[in-house]
């Protein structure tokens, strides 16, 4: 972006290029060109002057103030004093200028907005003669204008050569029918015909651009506009955001990508699926791939990453058969270009972090009220008076009275992270290097008091580095080695988060002072204290080690065998170590009942407890080795046939280093051949057709292996003749269309090898005289099911690319997966037949559809700039088939109905009165009802409210919709953008004791929602539209059923991302050696807008108790060398 | 060419790539350290592990509260002292066809299904001669049978796949249930194959506990009794129903000859000459004797009374819930006989039993030539069996015959040994194992102490082990004495002879004596051998399932839970009879003759018929 903006800023650098350029003592030059985006600028410019005896120059500011054109000369070449008359009116400027230097040795060439002034040849205009040797003389620039000193200039087929000097001039001896080579570390050579030009201006591309034109497939690269697959590549820029794990960055920025943040815990990362869940069986999740590998995307650094995409539909995922059908993620890592000097970058991020929201529970004034209400319901006597509960509330005895908010002394308010990162890159001809390495830390929002002796604070770290070299051991040879590890530790409590988040939604605030004023660890008789959970039981420390290794080599046959050959072997071998170290305690504990006489706490003791903090550690670990070859192959004939193909071989072997049986033992194993071939016609009519062979050990030898083709087809209808009148408005249109069959084969079900017949030590019985003689006995385990195979998905695709104005990119696309032999328990089998152990079947059945769409839109004015950007994802799946026996009442059939759709039962409010309840059907749930008591809805019309009555309600817990938006802008060195992510159609049931209340113990653990306590239906506000129904002292399992009375919609609008920043200009920061400097302040999370208010809509939680999401402000600093 | 030859070795390298590996070779899996189906019933010791464990589906019926044996609980000899618990739901009819409490239909299909896979694959192992083969299969084709006759009495007939494997292709909308006749006929015919092959005695006594000829027998015995009685003969109730095949599933008409095929097969039993009524051979005092012979059944173990049992070696779960809190260190006092067993308990001396009837106040109505009272105390008196020291014994506890004192422990009686020293019983509020309304308790005023051995100190920690009997010769006895009364050709005198020998065994006189009116008097004697039923078979099991099969459940059930009133705050007045200790009544309704299908069944098999009422 950058680089954008500094080609956009012409007016002000080529003043500036203009005032150095004076100062030179060298010829004209010519030929030099930035923007191809406008056409033919002097012939729809005019000026009109009148000037009178004022000098060239006067004339040239003239010219320049009142457009965009610079003048470009070098000193002596004209005489810029000349008092000239200038008299015109809407003349374009080569009109101005023909009269200006008439009569003059001067002439001009026009090249866009600059304008090249020399002297005219001298003699005559007939061509130099070929033979002679003349003086050329040039300079070297790059894209931008910037001087290239150092580049090569050489004369082909000679030895003779010069180089640039330190303002990339040069000057060479050349014959004009000779031809010059120019050459420069990262830039594409240049051959020039010298001809009869005397100077020259050289302008020479960055070799590494191509992924502006290439789009990065399945085992290779595509060009953009012959991808005729389902894929979504995103610029890396967008999912930058200051987190720990990128899978939490994914949330709305890709269309296709269903993305869940189930938790806010440091080092959690994020649920997403490609195109939502298409199967119900053990995995739904895409398969990830880094760099070709099956990877954890969670351990790749966003800053490393040169390239992320999504393959959706068949024809993009194929090639990955039996791996391939829930999508996949293809991420590319940075490599080294060339170049002349290292470019270091280096970016420092420090964040403050705060919950996005934290559930709001009781204070001791309406805890005590709600205590006292569902009392005085129940026994029909207070159980505070009024002097206890003032002594509650006045604080003035905590230690019998205490009134403690436990939401402020296990949290804390805020909390930080900080990122720094180190890249730096670059090389020569034969080595290129990508070295980076960054370190994450993130704090938790426990607030525990720290000890010399153990900290049980949450803090997150991770380390890592990553190192990506080629090697070119020949021309056409090259080598890569890529090396990356990654180093994470966590502290943790030492008590269970879970439990933690429990204690604290459940202890009321007068349950238990956090501590007795002397000292005394306090702890309830039966209940807990959540300080002493905190503070008092230990910490754990996790430790995660991966190493990732992969050597490959590349050869180009192109010159061998046939152009467009190219061969690579890759190899790749995986590591990873995991420990955690419990380390616990559980110092003894005590409750107060009272005072003696003097005063002092009468204390008993709960139990003995042991002050030293214990060991239990576990280990857990895997190793992966991969074996890729494969050979592609692109060409094209007569210009209009292209053609490309890829045959190749890949295994993979994974093992688990701690398994637990013999079974898990063996090293999970795929093998597999894949294929490719592309034809396109004139870069309009493309087919491309894939297949993958391969197979899995996991089923029986004939079951193995599997072929999956796919097909698909591609018209860019922008590309005929026909349509170059449309161009202007319609710049792209294409239409394409995809139908293949993938497989998936993590399967699931309870075990491996499911085709082996098992026979289990099982049962036994005792015999013999004194009945000593125990025999164990053997039983049938696992059927051996010699079908068992893979899920096999078939997915059909169509789309429509379409780009308006040059402005704006709209693509969309529809699916539909249809996923069969998903793997189940085999339920339809009676239980007469008397299997001990139920089979698994690849029985399951269920559809996915649905439409993804997304919309690029960017827009330049002079210095300004605007991109805007969209993305839509919905889609809706069905259980087609189950297996489970039919229903009594066919609406509670879960066939044709979403995965995990929600069912309970309809409520329709609160009984208002005991003659609502007797005139509604009976409510089998509790032995009598109450008013204030839900009241459910009768749905099969029996008279009787029972399971049978539960229906479909809501949706699931995993959004239909999920959508994106943002706008970056930018002004010179000011950069802003925001991101706005959202999904829809997404429900949950909450529950639990904080919100239905609490049974038994209720002064211990009866803590409730803030909001319970302010809207549920009591005796002295009975309100039949309460927003909680009556809560009471004894079980009411009436009101705690799955019902439309606990259904929450889940969806929401954050702003996930917003970001500011200023880029200090150049001439500062090459003062200090820099080439860019970057300062900027970026939120997280900062806004959510939802129906949903107890907590964050997205954690996974029905009652509230999970760590919360958080909103992030950091302040960064990025420099660039 | 340089060139090419410098690349050569990465060609080499990528068709190495391809060569190297064999594809399939590199997916196999040597799974060959996994024990195969062949392989266990190749060799001897797998194979006698997989009969193990088609035993190890006989259903424990010795757990009598959550086991086969619950029926204990659920019936009305038993009054466990605990408000909560399926067994309550079950007792006050408040449960249905989803409580999922005591339902054995999937466990023993299950069962069933891996007899017929050792039966129909025992024949491959070479490590066994043929002989002791084709004994293990009929020790599977009994368990196989067992386990039918096992739903069969809870469930009524149910789906039979005979002598076939289960097929798992069958269509569940296919399914439903075969007769009562299909059922009896195919489990007799099972029992009659084993009782030809299986042996008369187990020599080697590492395998007792195996079946024999006369398990087998005895099995046949109380089917073919189960068989004649009224449920399962012809009944009104179960009229008409049908089954998808178009059959009635339970008889249309009572068959008065299924009475003979069960004298005969109770007699086959008994002509067997193996097993005799166990007898205590060190006491010389015969009513110590008595009582010593009938607690012996339990506590001497393999006696010869036993036809078939199985070893119990965990005597904890039973006898720490038959011991009284807080007057031992550890007992839960919850395995409470109901008031109705005690009064049930024969008068020593007279040998008539004390209480005909109950008023509706729930008072009994007392034969007056018992000899029994239901008022006042004996001060001081010496319990027969534990005279460690005088009681102030109830007269409702003074006088009863042997079984009683072997079976009852009553409120302001001794605990059963003086390890501890002796330690007094009372149950009121404030008694030494005192009433609370809630914790342990005992709530009927009374504890089992039948399976309580005097030998085992459990305050040490002994809770003693047991050969627990499926069947033993005193219930052949009765089962032919039922028969003979019962049977067209009818046969008093046998009936009166094998009831003579129960009661004699326990040192009552013949029930002619007692009663002299029972000669020739069908109906009261089979009232008399139901009540002696009821005693002789306490906690053993039967009285559930005798209730049912001879109907009789709406006139024996459907009373309040009295009990003597332990809420009293003294002893004395805690003999007072009262339904206000233990709230709720034991309901029966016509429908609870069978278990209901449960609703899972019902839903995987949509056309399986339900039973009557459910």
């Amino acid at each position: 972006m950058i680089k954008e903006r500094n080609i956009s800023t012409s007016g002000t650098n080529y003043v500036k290029i203009f005032r150095i350029m004076k100062l030179m003592t060298l010829f004209l030059i010519i030929g030099m060109s930035v923007s191809v985006a406008a056409k033919s600028y002097s012939q729809s410019t005019y000026f009109s002057m009148d000037l009178n005896n004022k000098t060239v120059k006067d004339v040239f500011n003239e010219i320049e103030r009142k457009s965009n054109f610079v003048f470009f000369y070098y000193d002596g070449v004209l005489d810029v004093k000349r008092k000239v008359n200038i008299e015109a009116s809407n003349q374009t400027v080569d009109k101005i200028l023909d009269k200006l230097f008439e009569g003059t040795n001067n002439t001009y060439v026009i090249d866009d907005r600059q304008i090249l002034i020399s002297r005219k040849a001298t003699g005559s205009q007939e061509p130099i003669t070929t033979q002679k040797k003349s003086m050329l003389i040039g300079k070297v620039v790059d894209e931008t204008g910037e001087a290239l000193p150092g580049a090569a200039i050489m004369v082909a087929g000679s030895t003779r050569g010069v180089t640039t000097d330190i303002d990339g001039s040069f000057e060479i001896e050349v014959n004009s029918n000779e031809k010059i080579t120019v050459s420069y570390l990262g830039m594409k050579d240049q051959t020039i015909t010298v001809g009869n030009q005397k100077s020259i201006i050289i302008k020479l591309l960055a070799k590494s651009d191509e992924l502006q034109e290439v789009t990065v497939v399945a085992f290779g690269k595509q060009k953009k506009e012959s991808i005729i697959g389902a894929i979504t590549t995103i610029s890396v820029g967008d999912i930058k955001m200051p987190v720990g794990k990128i899978s939490n960055n994914l949330a709305g920025q890709m269309a296709g990508i269903v993305s869940v943040q189930r938790s806010g815990e440091p080092g959690a990362g994020s649920d997403f699926w490609i195109r939502g869940v298409s199967t119900f069986g053990a995995n739904s999740k895409p398969l990830i791939l880094v760099d070709g590998i099956e990877r954890s995307i969670d351990l790749v650094d966003y800053e490393d990453i040169e390239s992320f995409s999504i393959l959706k539909d068949a024809t993009a995922t194929a090639v990955y058969g039996v791996r391939g059908a829930n999508g996949i993620v293809l991420i590319t890592t940075k490599r080294g270009k060339e170049s002349s000097k290292p470019s270091i970058n280096a970016k420092v991020e420090f964040g403050a972090l705060a919950p996005i929201q934290m559930p709001e529970l009781a204070n001791a004034e309406q805890w005590i009220n709600y205590y006292n209400d569902i009392s005085y319901d129940n026994t029909k006597r207070l159980a505070f008076s009024d002097y206890e509960k003032q002594k509650y509330l006045s604080n003035a005895d905590p230690d019998l009275y205490p009134n403690v908010d436990w939401m402020k002394t296990i949290f804390k308010d805020a909390t930080t992270n900080s990122k720094v990162n180190l890249s730096i890159t670059g090389g020569g001809k034969v080595i290129r290097y990508y070295v980076a390495g960054s370190f994450y830390t993130e704090n938790g929002i426990f607030n525990p008091e720290k000890l010399k002796a153990y900290n049980p604070s949450m803090r997150y770290g991770k380390y890592s580095f990553r190192s990506n070299i080629d090697l070119d051991i020949t021309s056409s040879t090259q080598l890569a080695l890529n090396l990356s590890n990654q180093y994470e530790t966590k502290n943790r409590l030492g008590t269970d988060i879970a439990t933690m988040w429990d204690q604290v939604l459940t202890t009321p605030p007068v349950a238990i002072p956090t501590m007795y004023s002397d000292g005394t660890l306090a702890m309830p008789l039966v209940g807990q204290n959540p300080y002493y959970s905190l503070n008092k039981t230990g910490f754990s420390q996790d430790f995660w080690n991966t190493s990732q290794s992969l050597i490959g080599i590349t050869q180009d046959f192109s010159d061998i065998i046939t152009p467009g050959l190219k061969a690579n072997v890759k190899f790749s071998w995986d590591a990873v170590n995991e420990s955690t170290l419990d380390k616990r305690k559980n110092p003894s504990t005590y409750y107060a009942t009272g005072r003696d006489e003097a005063g002092e706490l009468i204390l008993h003791k709960n139990s003995d407890g042991s002050d030293y903090l214990s060991l239990s550690r576990s280990n857990r670990g895997s190793r992966t080795l991969n074996l890729e070859a494969s050979a592609t192959y692109e060409n094209v004939f007569n210009e209009v046939h292209r053609v490309g193909g890829l045959v190749l071989f890949n295994k993979r072997e994974y093992t688990n280093n701690f398994p637990g049986d013999y079974i898990a033992a063996f090293p999970y194993r795929n093998i597999g051949f894949a294929g490719r071939a592309t034809y396109s016609y004139k870069d309009t009519y493309f087919i491309e057709g894939n297949f993958g062979y391969n197979g899995s050990e996991n089923f029986a030898p004939n079951k193995r292996f599997g072929f999956f083709p796919s097909i698909a087809l591609g018209y860019l209808i922008s590309n005929e003749e026909y349509f170059k009148d449309l161009l202007p408005v319609i710049n792209l249109l294409k239409i394409k269309g995809s139908y293949g069959e993938i497989g998936n084969d993590q399967i699931g079900g309870n075990r491996r090898f499911a085709y082996n017949s098992e026979m289990a030590w099982s049962g036994g019985y005792r015999f013999g005289s004194t009945g000593q003689q125990w025999r164990d006995g053997i039983a049938t385990g696992y059927p051996g099911n010699p079908n068992v195979s893979w899920e096999s998905a078939k997915k059909s695709n169509v789309g429509v690319e379409l780009g308006l104005f040059d402005k704006l990119k709209i693509q969309a696309d529809y699916f539909f997966d249809k996923r069969e032999g998903i793997y189940i328990l085999q339920e339809s089998v009676p239980t007469i037949v008397g299997n001990n152990v139920q089979q698994y079947v690849n029985l399951g059945k269920m559809q996915n559809q649905g439409v993804d769409a997304s919309m690029e839109y960017t827009h330049t004015i002079g210095d300004f700039y605007l991109k805007g950007r969209a993305n839509f994802t919905f889609n809706r799946n069905k259980k087609l088939y189950d297996d489970k026996p039919t229903p009594v009442w066919a609406y509670q059939e879960e066939v044709n109905e979403p995965y995990d759709q929600h069912r309970g039962l309809i409520a329709l409010g609160l009984f208002e009165s005991e003659a609502d309840i007797a005139n509604s059907p009976k409510q089998t749930f509790n032995d009598s009802l109450v008013p204030g008591d839900i009241k459910y809805k009768d749905i099969n019309g029996d008279g009787m409210i029972n399971d049978y009555d539960r229906v479909a309600v809501g949706y699931t817990t995993i959004p239909e919709i999920n959508y994106g938006f943002g706008v970056s802008a930018g002004w010179k060195g000011i950069d802003l953008s925001v991101f706005f992510q959202g999904v829809d159609n997404v429900s949950r049931f909450i529950g639990g004791s904080s919100i239905y209340g609490q049974l038994g113990s209720i002064l211990v653990n009866g803590q409730i929602f803030s909001d319970v306590a302010d809207k549920r239906w009591t005796l002295e506000n009975p309100n039949p539209n309460a927003e909680y129904p009556r809560l009471s002292m004894l079980d009411r399992p009436n009101n705690k059923q799955q019902s439309t009375y606990w259904l929450r919609d889940m969806s929401f609008v954050r702003l996930k991302n917003a970001e500011i920043g200023y880029t200090i200009p150049k001439r500062i920061t090459q003062k200090i050696g820099s080439s860019t400097v970057r300062v900027y302040i970026q939120g997280v999370n900062l806004l959510t807008f939802s129906k949903f208010k107890l907590w964050d809509p997205e954690l996974a939680t029905g009652n509230g108790g999970i760590y919360p999401q958080m909103r992030t402000v950091c302040f960064g600093l990025n420099i660039n060398l | 060419m340089n060139k090419i030859y410098k690349n050569m070795f990465c060609i080499v390298i990528t068709l190495l790539g391809f060569l190297t590996t064999s594809c399939d070779d590199y997916l196999n899996v040597e799974l060959q350290n996994q024990m195969t189906f062949d392989e266990v019933f190749n060799k001897r010791q797998t194979t006698e592990a997989y009969l193990a464990q088609v035993y190890g589906y006989l259903p424990n019926e010795y757990d009598i509260l959550w086991g086969e044996g619950s029926s204990v609980s659920r019936s009305d000899e038993a009054l466990f002292s605990w408000f909560y618990g399926e067994w309550e739901s079950n007792r006050s009819g408040s449960w249905g066809v989803t409580t999922d409490a005591y339902h054995n239909w999937t466990n023993n299909y299950k069962g069933i299904s891996q007899a017929t896979i050792f039966i129909n694959n025992v024949d491959k192992c070479v490590e066994i001669d043929q002989n002791t083969k084709d004994v293990m299969k009929a020790e599977a084709r009994f368990v196989r049978a067992y386990l039918y006759f096992v739903m069969f009495r809870k469930y009524g007939p149910v789906y039979i796949w005979g002598d076939n494997a289960s097929d798992p292709l069958i269509k569940p909308e296919d399914i439903d249930r075969h007769s009562v006749d299909e059922n009896i006929n195919f489990i007799l015919s099972e029992y009659d194959k084993s009782i030809a092959v299986l042996p008369e005695k187990i020599t080697d006594e590492a395998w007792w506990g195996r079946l024999t000829k006369g398990a087998v027998m005895a099995a046949k015995s109380r089917l073919t009794l189960y068989a004649a009685r009224p449920l399962f003969n012809g009944c009104d109730l179960y009229k008409g129903i049908k089954n998808k095949y178009g059959e009635f599933l339970f008889p249309q008409t009572p068959d008065p000859n299924k009475w003979e095929e069960a004298a005969k097969a109770a007699k086959a039993v008994i002509d067997l000459n193996i097993y005799s009524l166990h007898q205590d051979t060190q006491e010389s005092d015969p009513f110590r004797k008595a009582i010593k012979s009938y607690m012996g059944i339990y506590f001497d173990k393999w006696n010869e009374e036993l036809i078939w049992a199985s070893w119990q070696s965990d005597g904890f779960t039973y006898n720490v819930r038959c011991a009284p809190p807080r007057v031992v260190k550890t007992g839960y006092g919850g395995y409470c006989p109901s008031l109705k067993l005690v009064d049930a308990y024969p008068m020593g001396v007279s040998g008539r039993y004390p209480v005909t009837g109950y008023k509706s106040d729930g008072s009994p109505i007392i034969d007056p030539k018992s000899g029994y009272s239901d008022e006042g105390f004996t001060n001081p008196y010496t319990h027969p069996l534990d005279n460690f020291a005088t009681i102030n014994a109830h007269n409702s506890c003074v006088g009863r015959d042997a079984r009683f004192y072997a079976s009852i422990l009553a409120n302001g009686m001794n605990w059963i040994n003086t390890y501890k020293g002796i330690k007094l019983v009372t149950f009121f509020d404030g008694g030494t194992s005192s009433f609370s309304a809630s914790g342990d308790c005992v709530k009927s005023g009374y504890l089992w102490r039948r399976f309580s051995d005097p030998a085992n100190n459990i305050e040490d920690d002994k809770w003693g082990q047991y050969s627990w009997p499926y069947y033993r010769l005193g219930e052949i006895y009765l089962n032919y004495a039922e028969a003979c009364n019962e049977k067209p050709n009818r046969n008093e005198d046998e009936a009166l002879i094998y009831i003579n020998k129960v009661r004699n065994r326990s040192g009552l006189n013949n029930l002619e004596v007692a009663y002299p009116e029972v000669k020739g008097n069908q109906a009261l004697l089979r009232e008399l051998l139901r009540k002696e039923r009821m005693v002789e078979l306490a906690f053993e099991g039967h009285r559930y399932y005798d209730v049912r099969t001879w109907m009789i459940g709406e006139a024996e059930s459907n009373q309040p839970n009295y009990t003597r009133n332990v809420a009293a705050t003294n002893y004395e007045d805690s003999w007072e009879r009262t339904d206000k200790v233990f709230p709720g009544r034991l309901v029966f309704e016509p429908k609870h003759y069978l278990f209901p299908l449960h609703q899972s069944q019902l839903n995987e098999m949509k056309n399986i018929t339900q039973n009557y009422g459910w």
